[in-house]
């Protein structure tokens, strides 16, 4: 019955993964974007099929293992793309630190005008950064890796779902500026968005999401003393 | 059947950096996940032409194009997390929704800018040594 429902569970959010992908090529809107699509199809699915999350868990860790050697494989357009991204090191760097600042600093301000609860800060202190790496920094310093997850996973749907409008009408339009963005701040979806864009985009926003979790991997504990 | 092939052994050498990865993260106690050393790692076999790109370039292209489909079930999880909505939804909402706005604006808006500065300060020293 558990092997059943493994493939079923893995089967389905195949399914909705491709049928995202044919909508959202037909009607790119926030609300066709593959994850978003496939996430709310998936649960609806579950839900309708008297399943819970603990049953598709297993379906889930299968998948989840290959995000593994595909994000090995990100070194791959990194390669092919080295020099330009060495020419342009130094504004990389810089909207990097700056975007990453920009967003720490106005989503506690946020939280603490509306005097949210404390375990709520150090989710948002990784909510950038990479799951794997999120989920391990907030348990290397006590807090609640679960809550860590959701808010990493919230602003990636988030910025899939925001990002490339408004970058287009704000005229950010340089693949290079993109995807630095999307990686920076909207981490792995933020990456796959970038590299339905291009693979270069896709290339340089998996640089930048590396980087970004090596930076906040560094400074966490520098982060923390104004939680 | 051979592509098949070929796209099944790529598949476990990617496999196998990326165990490698981790065991290095784990044996030298690294402030960094195991897959992103991973991806250091065959960057550094790319840089050094100890593998070749078209050795690899089958699977890693298919699953880089397919990256978002790896990150759906993870946020399958949001469905075990309808209390911290129900209890701070629009707070929360409101928190994510503008530090990620303006963090994406910044981010971008910065690299666009100096890279095209670097773009002109390049053009008019080429044009200074005519």
């Amino acid at each position: 019955m558990t092997a059943l429902i493994t493939t079923y569970s893995i089967l389905i959010t195949i399914l909705a993964y491709i049928i995202g992908r044919k909508i959202y090529a037909k009607h790119p809107s926030p609300f066709t974007t593959p994850v978003f699509f496939s996430t709310v199809t998936i649960i609806l699915v579950l839900l309708i099929s008297g399943l819970d999350f603990e049953d598709y868990s297993p379906g889930k860790d299968i998948i989840t293992y290959f995000l593994g050697p595909a994000t090995v494989a990100l070194a791959v357009p990194l390669y092919k793309n080295r020099k330009i991204i060495v020419k342009y090191a130094m504004p990389a760097i810089s909207g990097m630190i700056f975007g990453l600042l920009v967003t720490l600093i106005l989503a506690f301000a946020i939280a603490k005008a509306f005097s949210l609860p404390q375990f709520i800060f150090q989710g948002l202190a990784v909510k950038s950064i990479t799951v794997p790496i999120a989920v391990e920094i907030t348990e290397l310093y006590g807090g609640n890796s679960n809550i860590s997850a959701a808010f990493v996973i919230l602003t990636g749907v988030l910025g899939t779902m925001i990002a490339p409008k408004m970058m287009d009408k704000l005229n950010i339009t340089m693949p290079f500026a993109r995807g630095i963005a999307y990686g920076t701040i909207a981490h792995g979806l933020g990456t796959a968005q970038a590299a339905q864009e291009s693979e270069f985009t896709g290339a340089v926003a998996g640089a930048a999401m590396a980087i970004a979790g090596i930076l906040i991997s560094c400074f966490f504990p520098f982060i923390s003393n104004f939680l | 059947m051979k592509k098949t092939f070929a796209f099944i052994v790529q598949l476990i050498f990617l496999l196998i950096i990326c165990k490698l990865g981790y065991y290095l993260a784990n044996l030298l106690h690294l402030p960094i996940p195991g897959n992103v050393i991973g991806m250091i790692l065959l960057f550094g076999l790319l840089q050094t032409k100890v593998i070749k790109v078209e050795w690899i370039e089958l699977t890693s292209g298919f699953l880089v194009k397919h990256l978002a489909f790896f990150f759906i079930p993870i946020s399958i999880s949001l469905m075990t997390m309808g209390w911290l909505f129900i209890e701070f939804g629009l707070p929360l909402a409101l928190t994510l929704g503008i530090s990620l706005i303006f963090g994406f604006i910044v981010s971008a808006w910065t690299v666009q800018k100096l890279s095209h500065r670097g773009e002109v300060k390049q053009h008019d020293s080429a044009h200074h040594n005519i």
